[in-house]
């Protein structure tokens, strides 16, 4: 056998053995007392929480809430299913039913020894007549409230540990109404998530109320959005916020200083390049006894002075545009702030506006008659 | 002399401005160096063809009337523009940005607080549905900018605690919807109150002739940039339908289609709010896991599932087109028109909650036999092209 087919045996063996414990409890609950009326479980009305919930009765979780009415219904309908489960574990086991798909069942029965089993079930047998103040809770991976014997919670504990990597793999399959249903312990930790997010910002609002400045950071409630590499995580804390936006400011400041500091020195050694090459060219012409450079450099100079006058008028042809621009916005502004929007009227001492005599007279020859209006033919 | 006055524009095709300059970096903008700092954190690094155009005219103080598609970063173009705007040292609230639903109006204020982080700026989501007494005393403490829902700023702006004399800005964020007759009324009312001649910005995916032409009852001489309809679809949006023979079908293969939504998130949409009740309970009844918003359900409830769907804890949201507009979750890939919507305007909008800036999106509608005439006018309306859905669909989100 592989060894992940070994884990799940190992896990469905426990939840076997919570099975066959619940329903000796049940047995002996009954014959006790009507007491068991008082195992009422928080229901909801999510198919998928219902089931979730008998899960964690599996596992004997101490969530019980004693004021619902609708939880007979579910205990009976959990033990219904619990039975259901187990007759068809029996069966398997004694292989009553055969295995047609291999998938079908997580757990091997073929492989899993009959001795251990009745040994399993004959030590439950003896927790049946008196093992009541042997029952230990613990905590698992999952922050469920597990009971088992004390002799079993090294066991128990050592599995919670090979559970862990794994923990949202494991599925248990449950029979009702004959179709066997897949739940997924995907959406119990989802359940449960999703819980303590609405409790967490539910708290967040009530402290938002009593802070006077709202930042970025304060409404973001977990939402998933990616930001730019330069986001800054501001801290909610008001002074820490301070003190983080300080520190950045120095940072900055500093990266300039840096920043400067290399321009500089670039700047520094290409002047420096330049003369050498100047040097070493004006040698060079020396020792051939060519021109010299200053004459090159009045030529280039006279050169320099025509591309200069060339810019300088390009300079003050783009500066007249500018400037007729900015008179032609003027202009424009100064038409805007004497249009008087209709919606304005009314306030502040605004008038409405005085027609102008195109307007007066095309409104006139909108309320004339066609009777007295001038024939179409003139 | 070019005169503004209000004139029969019925026939008049509007077009974009043609003095619009086109900025191709933000830091040619001349924009605060805090506001860099808070638009590079949130983000964007290259301005998108509306935030190239529309963030210095608004920062100008012209009046703006700012079309682009769906998910190319408009609340983020006004909302830059409104940071460079205000001067943080006034604690008066200085820019008062309206939207159509609650869930935006928080959007934006989000937006606002993320691109101004740098600047410590003040914004505070005045909208209906919360606590009377939060609103009073943020806005008696002092905000730069609101940003709320008409019917709530009408009512602090009434009471006196929204003061309304620093206020140099108006921001119509789904302009057309909020001109349109269920909301004109309420932004007139509001309108009034505001200092004559307050600038003021119209911002949408989608403005149809009539609410541009009778923007000069509010607006001096704005500047337009506008889409043309044959242009407001996105390549990067693939859309498709579903013929089902009857309604009874569309349950069956939204239940088939339930593993391709569940890859990153989706939006389904119904048109009304009995109909995402029913939808959802008969999904969940079917052991799908989904999770639904509209209207009618208070507004806790609402907040707390936004807050779900944005952290992605709910992948699957039913919903009414309470969500066709602006809202903005970038995990959003697939939208589902469970029914197709009542206008051409929200087609745009619904499919748009998918495919955000520039990451890819799929819409898929279902349609009755009857109702294929109306995707093919939409077809047809904005030149783009809705396919049967192929088997592979899921490939594409």
């Amino acid at each position: 056998m592989n060894e992940h087919q070994f884990n799940f045996c190992k896990a469905s063996l426990i939840s076997l053995q919570a099975e066959l414990t619940r329903k000796k409890d049940e047995i002996f609950n009954r014959t006790k007392s009507e007491t068991i009326k008082k195992m009422k479980l928080e229901i909801k009305p999510h198919i998928h929480e219902q089931l979730t919930l008998k899960r964690k009765a599996d596992v004997k979780t101490n969530v019980i809430n004693e004021n619902d009415n609708d939880a007979d219904a579910v205990e009976n309908y959990s033990r219904k299913a619990l039975l259901a489960k187990s007759e068809l574990y029996d069966k398997l086991r004694s292989n009553e039913l055969v295995i047609d798909d291999s998938n079908q069942y997580l757990v091997n029965f073929n492989t899993q020894s009959d001795s251990e089993c009745k040994n399993k079930k004959s030590d439950s047998d003896l927790e049946d007549s008196d093992s009541e103040n042997e029952w230990v809770t613990f905590v698992d991976s999952l922050g469920r409230s597990r009971t088992c014997l004390r002799a079993d919670l090294s066991y128990y504990k050592n599995l919670d540990n090979k559970l862990k990597p794994e923990k949202s793999m494991t599925e248990i399959i449950s029979k009702e109404n004959g179709s066997s249903k897949i739940i997924s312990e995907d959406l119990f930790l989802w359940n449960k998530k999703r819980e303590e997010l609405r409790k967490m910002w539910e708290e967040e609002e009530k402290r938002l109320k009593d802070k006077n400045d709202i930042h970025y950071q304060d409404v973001l409630f977990n939402e998933a959005r990616t930001h730019g590499v330069g986001y800054f995580n501001f801290s909610q804390d008001e002074n820490e916020r301070k003190q983080q936006q300080e520190a950045l400011k120095i940072l900055r400041e500093e990266t300039e200083k840096s920043q400067m500091f290399t321009i500089n020195l670039k700047e520094k050694r290409k002047q420096q390049m330049k003369q050498r090459i100047a040097a070493a060219k004006k040698r060079k012409c020396q020792r051939m006894g060519l021109v010299l450079e200053e004459e090159i450099d009045e030529t280039c100079a006279e050169g320099a002075n025509k591309n200069a006058n060339a810019n300088q008028h390009n300079i003050q042809v783009e500066e007249t545009k500018i400037l007729e621009k900015n008179i032609e916005e003027f202009l424009q502004n100064a038409k805007r702030s004497t249009y008087i929007r209709p919606w304005d009227v009314g306030k502040d001492n605004v008038k409405k506006p005085v027609m102008t005599q195109e307007e007066w007279i095309k409104k006139q020859r909108a309320a004339r008659l066609n009777e007295f209006a001038p024939p179409t033919s003139y | 002399m070019k005169r503004f006055m209000t004139e029969d524009l019925s026939n008049v095709e509007f077009e974009t401005s043609e003095d619009v300059e086109v900025i191709s970096t933000f830091d040619q903008m001349g924009l605060r160096e805090e506001l860099l700092r808070g638009i590079y954190g949130y983000g964007f690094e290259k301005p998108s063809a509306i935030q190239q155009r529309a963030i210095k005219p608004i920062v100008k103080g012209r009046d703006v009337i700012a079309q682009a598609q769906s998910g190319t970063g408009k609340t983020a173009t006004f909302s830059i523009a409104i940071l460079q705007s205000i001067d943080i040292e006034l604690r008066d609230t200085q820019i008062l940005c309206l939207s159509p639903t609650r869930e935006l109006a928080g959007q934006i204020q989000k937006v606002v607080l993320a691109v101004g982080d740098y600047m410590n700026v003040q914004c505070h989501a005045c909208i209906g549905g919360t606590a009377l007494g939060e609103d009073l005393r943020k806005l008696d403490y002092g905000v730069h900018v609101v940003s709320g829902t008409p019917g709530r700023v009408y009512d602090m702006i009434r009471r006196r605690v929204l003061r309304t004399r620093c206020i140099k800005m108006l921001v119509l964020d789904e302009a057309d919807e909020m001109l349109n007759k269920g909301f004109k009324e309420q932004i007139y009312d509001v309108y009034r109150y505001l200092p004559p001649a307050t600038q003021v910005v119209l911002i949408s995916a989608t403005l149809p002739h009539e609410i541009l032409e009778m923007t000069s009852k509010f607006m001096t001489d704005p500047i337009r940039i506008l889409v043309k309809r044959d242009e407001l679809t996105l390549e990067g949006i693939k859309q498709f339908f579903v013929a089902v023979e009857r309604e009874e079908w569309k349950f069956d293969t939204l239940c088939d289609l339930y593993d391709t939504l569940t890859i990153t998130q989706a939006v389904i949409f119904c048109n009304t709010k009995r109909k995402v009740d029913w939808l959802a309970e008969k999904m969940r009844e079917a052991n799908f896991t989904v999770s639904s918003m509209h209207g009618d359900m208070p507004q806790k409830e609402r907040d707390t599932i936004m807050k779900e769907f944005r952290s992605g804890q709910n992948r699957v949201l039913i919903t009414t087109d309470v969500w066709a507009r602006g809202i903005d979750v970038q995990q959003v890939s697939l939208v589902i028109n469970y029914d197709l919507p009542n206008s051409r305007e929200l087609y745009i909008h619904r499919i748009g909650r998918s495919g955000r800036f520039g990451r890819k999106g799929v819409a898929i509608n279902f349609v009755k036999s009857d109702d294929i005439r109306i995707l093919r006018d939409i077809e047809q309306y904005y030149s783009t092209q809705i396919d049967e859905m192929p088997m592979n669909v899921a490939d594409l989100i």
